[in-house]
């Protein structure tokens, strides 16, 4: 129902809700299919984009702790996507 | 970096492990009438959901990352004299953390389940709700894998404990995947959302770790099991109708869940036949270009917004 609204999409993306943590796995999935495609192709190309994709997910992910360090009890107030 | 990554470390284990007295107080400037403590913990419990473990999975999968990346370190290479200083101490803190917030968690998951069982079963029952119950078991895979050999040493009970674990990723897949062609009010176009390929991320993941402890044949079956429904799914998803099925807009960051599981199944691949091979590249590139696509087309919303901004 929320989808037919932009302006209260806004809202709850710019709340700190725990499905944002889903934004931070898949990048280390793919930063670590990243590090094992550079281990066996060792070029320089692909050393460089597994590099950049760790760098991503580690950034994401030290910035998800922080919001959440920072923000713990909208982490808890703010409920349950799924209903 | 390692610094940054120790700093709020630490600050998440108090957060982590003061959750009960935050809440607490916050309901008590809330409600000013006195009630007994007892109910004001049973409301706090009641909004703990599965989902919460996607905090745990991504613990686990970073503390992999690095595990990873420190092993790939000891063999020179290029550019892996970058990691060089990338201390094996902060690895282990993050496993520690990840361990801690697991049983946190767990623990007040299970006290819900124990005196909130309908609320439980209710989740269970929600289309988006049962993915979340994979979540804590993909975790503790995860934790499993990466954690460091001297600590948790690989004895029968490690291999016991990846069994049980998998067994119940089983069980679920028996339920959602059968539901999907057997219960019509559950058909797979009527429920087809991005959250769902969490549910194939599971497979794949335990998958990985039967190929670490040597059950070979469990693996390829949950391997097989997971890319069967992944393409079933990735096609639905393509095909879904915009009007069928609303997802709700919290769960946005879902769609990044797509280029997890192809990456998730070319590492899996990687283990089951020993070597990165042509499958493992061909699942890999999926993954890459789906990234891509949706930071493209996040950086175009971007744009388009910009765009009105100016003119």
């Amino acid at each position: 129902m929320q989808a037919c609204r932009p302006a209260l999409f806004k809202k709850t993306m710019k709340r700190l809700n725990v499905t944002w943590w889903i934004y931070s796995f898949p990048l280390t999935f793919l930063g670590l299919a990243c590090a094992e495609y550079a281990h066996e192709v060792k070029s320089s190309m692909a050393s460089a984009l597994m590099l950049v994709i760790c760098i991503v997910s580690v950034l994401v992910f030290v910035f998800l702790m922080l919001t959440n360090v920072l923000k713990v009890e909208r982490l808890l107030h703010k409920n349950a996507p799924s209903k | 970096m390692d610094e940054v990554a120790i700093k709020p470390t630490i600050d998440i284990i108090v957060c982590a492990s003061t959750n009960n007295t935050t809440s607490a107080k916050n309901i008590d400037h809330s409600h000013p009438i006195t009630k007994p403590s007892h109910s004001q913990s049973l409301a706090f419990l009641t909004k703990i959901h599965a989902g919460y473990f996607f905090i745990c999975v991504s613990f686990g999968a970073q503390a992999l990352l690095w595990k990873s990346l420190s092993e790939h370190n000891n063999e020179s290479q290029t550019l892996w004299h970058g990691f060089n200083f990338m201390p094996s101490v902060a690895y282990l803190l993050l496993w520690c953390l990840a361990v801690l917030i697991a049983a946190t968690l767990s623990f007040l998951y299970m006290l819900k389940c124990i005196l909130h069982f309908n609320v439980v079963k209710d989740e269970f029952a929600h289309h988006i709700g049962v993915n979340y119950m994979y979540t804590p078991w993909i975790s503790y895979l995860l934790m499993l894998q990466a954690s460091p050999p001297w600590i948790v040493s690989r004895t029968c009970y490690y291999e016991f404990l990846c069994l049980a674990f998998s067994f119940v990723i089983f069980l679920l897949d028996v339920k959602l995947f059968g539901q999907w062609f057997t219960t019509e009010k559950r058909f797979l176009s009527v429920v087809a959302n991005p959250v769902n390929l969490v549910s194939v991320i599971g497979n794949l993941v335990a998958a990985q770790v039967m190929t670490e402890i040597g059950w070979n044949e469990i693996a390829i079956s949950m391997y097989s099991l997971g890319m069967v429904h992944y393409l079933i799914l990735f096609v639905t998803l393509y095909q879904r109708l915009t009007c069928s099925n609303q997802f709700p807009v919290v769960l946005r960051p879902a769609y990044f869940l797509y280029f997890a599981a192809p990456s998730m199944a070319s590492l899996a691949w990687k283990s089951i036949s020993g070597a990165f091979l042509i499958s493992s590249k061909m699942l890999f590139f999926l993954s890459l270009f789906l990234f891509i696509s949706q930071v493209g087309s996040k950086f175009s919303y971007i744009y388009i917004y910009i765009f009105n901004w100016l003119f």
